[in-house]
C-alpha cells in the first residue's frame, strides 16, 4: 500500500482518535478477559492434575475387615497390573475446635514404618512420623478449626473417648478439598497414636496403584478389573474383601467444579470477544459512515473496491493488533492472579504459573482474526459503495424510509413533543445499524442477566437444599442405638422440640459374582453412597421429585434414589428399574419408585423405616438423628446442639458427626461461591463491552447526520434541543435493547442453568430470574445510554452551520 | 503496473480512427423508482460531443442536468440507451472496470469540491495517480505540484482543504481531476458554491482546458456562460430543448 494511502489512514485515525481508542479498549478488554480465563484455566487444570498426582493417589482401596497383614501385601504386590501397595486405615472422628465446637475429622492412619510413597502428602510444618501423642493436620483445617501447630486439642475416634492430642505438624494434601468447603478437617496419624485414642492397631484398607511403567492407569475399567482380580485372590486365600473403593481415576474430587468454571470462563470470554468484535465492526461502520462522501470521492477519482477494502482492512488489523499487544501482558498477569485465587479455593499449590504458549497464540489469533472477520461485513459494504450512493448519503436510506409498515406506523404516532417524535423516527432510520446496535446491547444485556440469573439459580439451589430440610441439626452416631432410647433421652434436652431417629448405613451397588465397588474418594464423602430410612410420612424432609413418587408407609421393597445415584453409582437407573444393594453385608433387590432432587448430600437411597428394619434385621435401630429445636437462629442451634452432645456422651453414645443446618448451608455456599462470583465478574465484563458499543453508535449517528444537525440549527433548533434529541435517541435504543435482553435471558438462563447444574451437581439449577439484576441492567442501560450519548449530543449541539454544511 | 509518462496535459486517449467524437449518447432514458412512484429524469436523449468542446448543460431545477452528467460519468446507469464516453461503453461497465475507466478517462469536478479533508492539496492531487497507478511514484509529487501551479494554487499545496478558500478548493479539485490526464472533464455545478469573481476564473480555466483540446461538459445554473462554453445544451423535462450545436464555433475557431 502506498505511503499516501497510509498517510490518509493515519490522519483518519488521528481525527477519530476517541473512537479508535474505544475500539482498542473494547478489543483489549475482551482479550484481557480471554487471556486471563484461558491462562488461569490452563494453569489450574494443569496444577490440579499435578497436585493430585503428587499425592500418588491410590487407584483403588480394598476393605478387608480382617486386616491387611504381610501376606495380603505380598499377594497384592504379586498381582499383575499393581505397581504399589500400602496398608492404611481411616475413620470418621471428631475434633474440638478452638471455640469448643466439635467438628468432623477424617483420620487417615498409617504404620510408622510405612514409607508413604503412595496416597501421601507433603509435610509443611514438623516431620513425619508424628509422636504417639501427636498428629498432623491438613493445612486448610488450621483456619477452619482455629488451630495452629503445637496446639493441644481434644480428639475422639468412634471407639474412643475424647483424648488430648497435639497438632505436631501440618501437611498439604492435594487430593482433598479444602476443609472450609467440606466443613470437615483431615488429620494424619500413626497406628500408635490411633491405638492411644482407643482404636485397634489393625489396618483394614489395602491401597493399590494400578498401572504400568508409564504410570498410573486412568481407566476405571482397568482399575476395576485388576482390583476385582486381586480381591478374588485374597478372598480365596482366606482374606475376605468386603468392598472395593474406586474413585474416578486421576481425577481430583473437585475436578467437576473446575471444569464448570473453565467452561463458564471460556464461554463468556468467547462471548465477550465476539461482542467486542461486533462492536468494532459497528464502530468501523460508523467511522466509514462519516467518510461515505470521501469514499465516493475516491471512487470518483478511480479508486477500486479492492483498494479501499485493503486500506480499511489494514486499519482494522492495526487496531486489533495494538489492542491485542496491549492485552497480552495484563491478560497473563490477571490469569496468574486468578489461578492463584482458584488454587487457594481448591487447596492447590501452584508449582508453576507458566502460561502455555498456545494460550498466547490463541489470544493473538482471536484478537486479530475475529475482529477482522467480523469487520469484513461493514468494510466490504462500505468499500463497495457507488459514487451515486455516496453523493446521495444523508444518513438514511431514501429508498426504504417511509416505505415500511414500521415507518408508516411511526409516522402516525402523534403527540406534542416533536423532539421525542423525531428521536423515535430517527432511531430506526438506519435499520441495519439499529438492529446491530440493539442486538449487541440486547445480547450483552441478555448475557449479563443470564449470568446473574444463573448465579441466583446457584444460590437458589443452596436455598432449596436447605429449604427441604425441616430440621435444625443433624447428629450421626458411630453405632446404631435403639430409636426409643435416643428419643427419650433427647426429649429431655432443653431446646429440643422433635427428634427424627432414622436408620442409616453405607451401601454399595451389588454385583453378582464380584466384590461391590464404591466410587468413593478416600475422604469417605465425595462419591459416598448411604441408605437412609425416614418414616414415609416424615415432615422433616420434603425432597422434590425429578420422576416417580415419594415413599408410602405401606411400600414393600421400594426405594427412592437421589439424583446423584444414577450418574455416579448406578448408571442408567430410572424409575421402575430394580437395583440390588448390599445392605449389612447381604444383597437386597429393591424397586426404584422415585428419583429425588437432593442438593447438599452425597448419593442416597431412601427406604421406609419398616423396609430398613427388614433389610438389616435390626428393627428400631438408628444412627441418624434429625432434630427440630424451639428456636431456629444459629446461636440457639449451637447451644442446643452442645446440650444434645452432652446428653449423648453422658450415656456413652459416641457421635460420628454433629452439625447445625447453618453449617451445612455454609459448606454448600462455599461450594458454589467460586462459581457464582466467576459468573458475576464475567457478566460485568460483558456489560462494559455493551456500553462501549452504545457510545460508539451514538457517535456514529451524529457523525452521519452532521449536515442534518446543521440544518436543524438553521431553522432555529437551540443547542439544548439538539442535545436532548440525541440523548433521547440513545435512550430509546437502550430501552429497546432492554426488552431484547429480557427475552434473550429467559431461554438462555434455562439452557445454561441446566448444563451447568448437570455438570457440577447432576441436577439442573432451579430456574431463577433475578429481578434485581434486571433492575440493575435497566438502570445501567438507560443511564449508560444517556451517558454514552452525552458526548455525541454535545458535539451535535456545538456544530456550527458552516461546519455542518462543509463536512465531507 | 501501467505507468504512462506524459506531458502535463495532453489528450492522449485513443479514439476510433476517423472520428473526433468524444461523447456519444443515443436514446438515453433514466427512470428512478421511489416510494412515491416512478420518475423519469431523462426521457430519451441523443447527444454527440466532439473532442475539445466545452459544453454547458443548462436548464431548470429538475430538468435532468445532473442526471445526464451522472450518466456520462458512469455514476448512474441508463434505464435504456447507449452511452459511449472516451471510446468506452459506459452503460456496460461495472465494478473495478468502471472505477479504472473513470480514474483514467474522466476528471470529475463537484460543486462542493469533495477534497479529502485529511490530505493536503498536493496529496489530494496525487491520490488519483496512486489509485490508478498511472505515473511512476517518484514523479507524482512533481506532477501534482505542476498541476496545482497550472490552476494557480501552487502556493497552497501543503495546506489542508479546510485552510483553503472555496475558490482555492475548487481549483485544487480541478487539478485533482486532471491528475491522470483524462481527455474529458465532467463538472457538476462547479461554480455553484463560489462568488462571481471566483466563478469567472474557474470558467476561464475550463475554457483554457477546452482550448487545449480537452473535452469539458459542465452542468450549471449560470444563465450566461456563452463567453466561455462553445456549446450550450438546454434540458427541459428530461429532453434536449435547445442545442446551440457543435458548430456554434469553438472560441479559437477550431472545428
Amino acid at each position: 500500500m502506498s505511503r499516501l494511502r497510509l498517510r490518509k489512514l493515519a490522519r483518519d485515525v488521528w481525527l477519530a482518535r476517541t473512537r479508535v481508542t474505544m475500539m482498542i479498549v473494547a478489543i483489549a478488554v475482551s482479550i484481557v478477559a480471554v487471556g486471563a480465563f484461558l491462562g488461569s484455566r490452563s494453569i489450574l487444570m494443569r496444577e490440579v492434575g499435578v497436585n493430585y498426582a503428587e499425592t500418588h493417589p491410590a487407584s483403588a482401596t480394598l476393605v478387608l475387615p480382617g486386616g491387611v497383614g504381610p501376606e495380603v501385601l505380598a499377594t497384592a504386590r504379586a498381582q499383575a497390573g499393581v505397581t504399589a501397595v500400602a496398608a492404611r486405615g481411616s475413620v470418621q472422628a471428631r475434633i474440638q475446635r478452638a471455640d469448643g465446637r466439635w467438628m468432623p475429622l477424617v483420620v487417615f492412619v498409617s504404620d510408622r514404618t510405612d514409607p508413604r510413597t503412595m496416597a501421601t502428602n507433603r509435610v509443611e510444618v514438623g516431620s513425619w512420623p508424628p509422636p504417639t501423642d501427636g498428629f498432623m493436620l491438613e493445612r486448610t483445617a488450621l483456619p477452619f478449626l482455629g488451630l495452629k501447630a503445637g496446639d493441644r486439642v481434644q480428639l475422639q475416634t468412634p471407639s474412643g473417648v475424647p483424648t488430648p492430642i497435639t497438632v505436631s505438624g501440618v501437611v498439604h494434601d492435594g487430593s482433598v478439598a479444602p476443609a472450609e468447603q467440606e466443613r470437615t478437617a483431615y488429620g494424619f496419624l500413626t497406628t500408635d497414636a490411633f491405638h492411644r485414642l482407643g482404636e485397634p492397631t489393625t489396618l483394614t484398607e489395602l491401597k493399590i496403584v494400578v498401572g504400568d511403567a508409564a504410570g498410573p492407569s486412568g481407566s476405571r475399567d482397568r482399575v476395576t478389573a485388576v482390583a476385582q482380580q486381586l480381591g478374588a485372590t485374597l478372598t480365596a486365600q482366606g482374606h475376605p474383601v468386603a468392598s472395593i473403593q474406586i474413585p474416578p481415576p486421576l481425577r481430583h474430587p473437585h475436578q467437576g467444579q473446575m471444569n464448570t468454571v473453565g467452561f463458564l470462563m471460556l464461554t463468556f470470554g468467547a462471548a465477550a470477544l465476539l461482542l467486542s468484535s461486533i462492536l468494532v465492526a459497528t464502530m468501523l461502520g460508523g467511522m466509514l459512515a462519516g467518510q461515505v462522501r470521501q469514499l465516493g470521492a475516491m471512487k470518483a477519482i478511480g479508486a477500486r473496491t479492492g483498494q479501499l477494502l485493503g486500506m480499511y482492512l489494514l486499519l482494522t488489523a492495526v487496531i486489533a493488533s495494538v489492542a491485542t499487544a496491549l492485552a497480552v501482558v495484563p491478560g497473563m498477569l490477571i490469569g496468574r492472579t486468578l489461578a492463584g485465587f482458584g488454587g487457594r479455593m481448591l487447596n492447590l499449590d501452584l508449582t508453576s504459573r507458566a502460561i502455555p504458549s498456545w494460550v498466547i497464540v490463541v489470544e493473538v489469533l482471536a484478537g486479530v482474526g475475529v475482529p477482522l472477520l467480523v469487520a469484513l461485513v461493514p468494510l466490504v459494504r462500505a468499500s463497495r459503495i457507488t459514487v451515486r450512493e455516496a453523493i446521495d448519503d444523508h444518513g438514511v436510506d431514501r429508498e426504504t424510509v417511509g416505505a415500511s409498515g414500521l415507518d408508516r406506523l411511526l409516522a402516525r404516532v402523534g403527540g406534542t413533543n416533536r423532539a421525542l417524535l423525531m428521536a423515535l423516527r430517527n432511531t430506526v432510520r438506519r435499520r441495519g445499524r439499529f438492529a446491530l446496535t440493539v442486538g449487541l446491547l440486547g445480547i450483552a444485556g441478555g448475557l449479563f442477566l443470564t449470568g446473574l440469573n444463573t448465579a441466583t439459580g446457584w444460590t437458589g439451589m443452596v436455598d432449596n437444599g436447605i429449604g427441604v430440610r425441616h430440621y435444625d441439626m443433624e447428629v450421626r452416631l458411630n453405632e446404631a442405638q435403639p430409636a426409643d432410647r435416643v428419643r427419650e433421652l433427647l426429649a429431655a434436652v432443653p431446646g429440643v422440640r422433635t427428634v427424627g431417629a432414622w436408620g442409616s448405613e453405607p451401601v454399595t451397588v451389588h454385583r453378582d459374582g464380584a466384590i461391590d465397588v464404591a466410587h468413593v474418594y478416600p475422604d469417605d464423602a465425595h462419591g459416598s453412597f448411604t441408605m437412609i430410612a425416614p418414616p414415609a410420612d416424615t415432615p422433616l424432609i420434603s425432597l422434590p421429585l425429578k420422576s416417580g413418587r415419594w415413599l408410602r408407609p405401606d411400600d414393600t421393597g421400594a426405594v427412592v434414589l437421589n439424583n446423584l445415584v444414577p450418574p455416579l453409582q448406578a448408571p442408567g437407573t430410572k424409575v421402575g428399574d430394580d437395583i440390588t444393594l448390599t445392605v449389612s453385608g447381604a444383597p437386597k433387590t429393591l424397586r426404584v419408585v422415585g428419583i429425588a432432587a437432593d442438593f447438599g448430600t452425597q448419593g442416597t437411597a431412601y427406604v421406609t423405616d419398616r423396609e430398613y428394619a427388614a433389610l438389616t434385621g435390626h428393627p428400631g435401630q438408628v444412627r441418624m438423628l434429625r432434630i427440630v429445636t424451639g428456636s431456629h437462629d444459629a446461636a440457639s442451634r449451637v447451644v442446643t446442639l452442645n446440650a444434645v452432645e452432652r446428653a449423648l456422651s453422658a450415656q456413652h453414645i459416641t457421635m460420628e458427626s454433629t452439625f447445625p443446618l447453618d453449617e451445612l448451608q455454609s459448606g454448600l455456599d462455599r461450594h458454589v461461591l467460586v462459581l457464582a462470583d466467576a459468573l458475576i465478574a464475567l457478566s460485568g465484563i460483558l456489560a462494559v463491552v455493551a456500553l462501549l458499543g452504545l457510545a460508539s453508535t451514538m457517535s456514529t449517528s451524529v457523525t452521519e447526520r452532521t449536515r442534518e444537525f446543521g440544518i436543524l440549527h438553521t431553522i432555529g433548533a437551540t443547542a439544548d434541543r439538539v442535545r436532548s434529541l440525541v440523548v433521547t435517541e440513545g435512550m430509546l435504543i437502550g430501552a429497546t435493547s432492554i426488552v431484547l435482553a429480557g427475552w434473550f435471558a429467559l431461554p438462555a438462563t434455562r439452557v445454561l442453568g441446566s448444563y451447568i447444574g448437570m455438570q457440577a451437581f447432576a441436577s439442573p439449577l432451579p430456574y431463577r430470574f433475578s429481578f434485581p439484576a434486571l433492575a440493575g441492567w435497566v438502570v445501567a442501560a438507560l443511564l449508560g445510554a444517556a451517558g454514552a450519548s452525552a458526548a455525541a449530543a454535545r458535539r451535535a449541539a456545538r456544530l456550527t452551520v458552516r461546519e455542518a454544511l462543509s463536512t465531507l | 503496473m501501467r505507468h504512462t509518462t506524459s506531458p502535463l496535459i495532453t489528450t492522449t486517449e485513443p479514439r476510433p480512427p476517423g472520428t473526433r467524437e468524444s461523447i456519444s449518447v443515443r436514446g438515453a432514458v433514466k427512470t428512478y423508482s421511489s416510494p412515491a412512484g416512478e420518475f423519469t429524469a431523462i426521457a430519451g436523449i441523443d447527444l454527440a460531443v466532439e473532442r475539445g468542446e466545452f459544453v454547458a448543460i443548462v436548464g431548470r431545477s429538475g430538468s435532468g442536468k445532473t442526471t445526464l452528467l451522472n450518466l456520462l460519468a458512469g455514476i448512474d446507469r441508463p434505464t435504456a440507451g447507449e452511452i459511449v464516453v472516451a471510446g468506452a461503453p459506459v452503460h456496460d461497465l461495472a465494478g473495478s472496470a468502471l472505477a479504472s475507466w473513470r480514474g483514467r478517462s474522466i476528471g470529475l469536478v463537484f460543486q462542493f469540491f469533495q477534497l479529502l479533508p485529511t490530505l493536503t492539496a498536493v496529496e489530494n492531487v496525487m491520490l488519483p495517480m496512486d489509485f490508478c497507478d498511472t505515473f511512476p511514484v517518484r514523479e507524482r509529487r512533481a506532477r501534482a505540484l505542476d498541476l496545482l501551479d497550472r490552476v494557480g494554487v501552487a502556493d497552497q499545496a501543503a495546506k489542508l482543504p479546510s485552510s483553503l478558500s472555496g475558490g482555492q478548493q475548487q481549483r485544487a479539485a480541478i487539478a485533482r481531476a486532471l491528475a491522470n490526464d483524462p481527455p474529458i472533464l465532467l463538472a457538476d455545478e462547479p461554480t455553484g458554491n463560489l462568488d462571481s469573481h471566483t466563478s469567472e476564473s474557474v470558467l476561464d480555466l475550463f475554457a483554457q482546458l477546452s482550448a487545449e483540446g480537452r473535452t469539458v461538459v459542465m452542468v450549471t445554473h449560470e444563465r450566461d456562460v456563452s463567453g466561455y462554453a462553445t456549446r450550450q445544451v438546454t434540458l427541459v423535462d428530461g429532453l434536449i430543448g435547445e442545442d446551440t450545436g457543435t458548430a456554434a464555433a469553438l472560441p479559437d475557431g477550431r472545428s
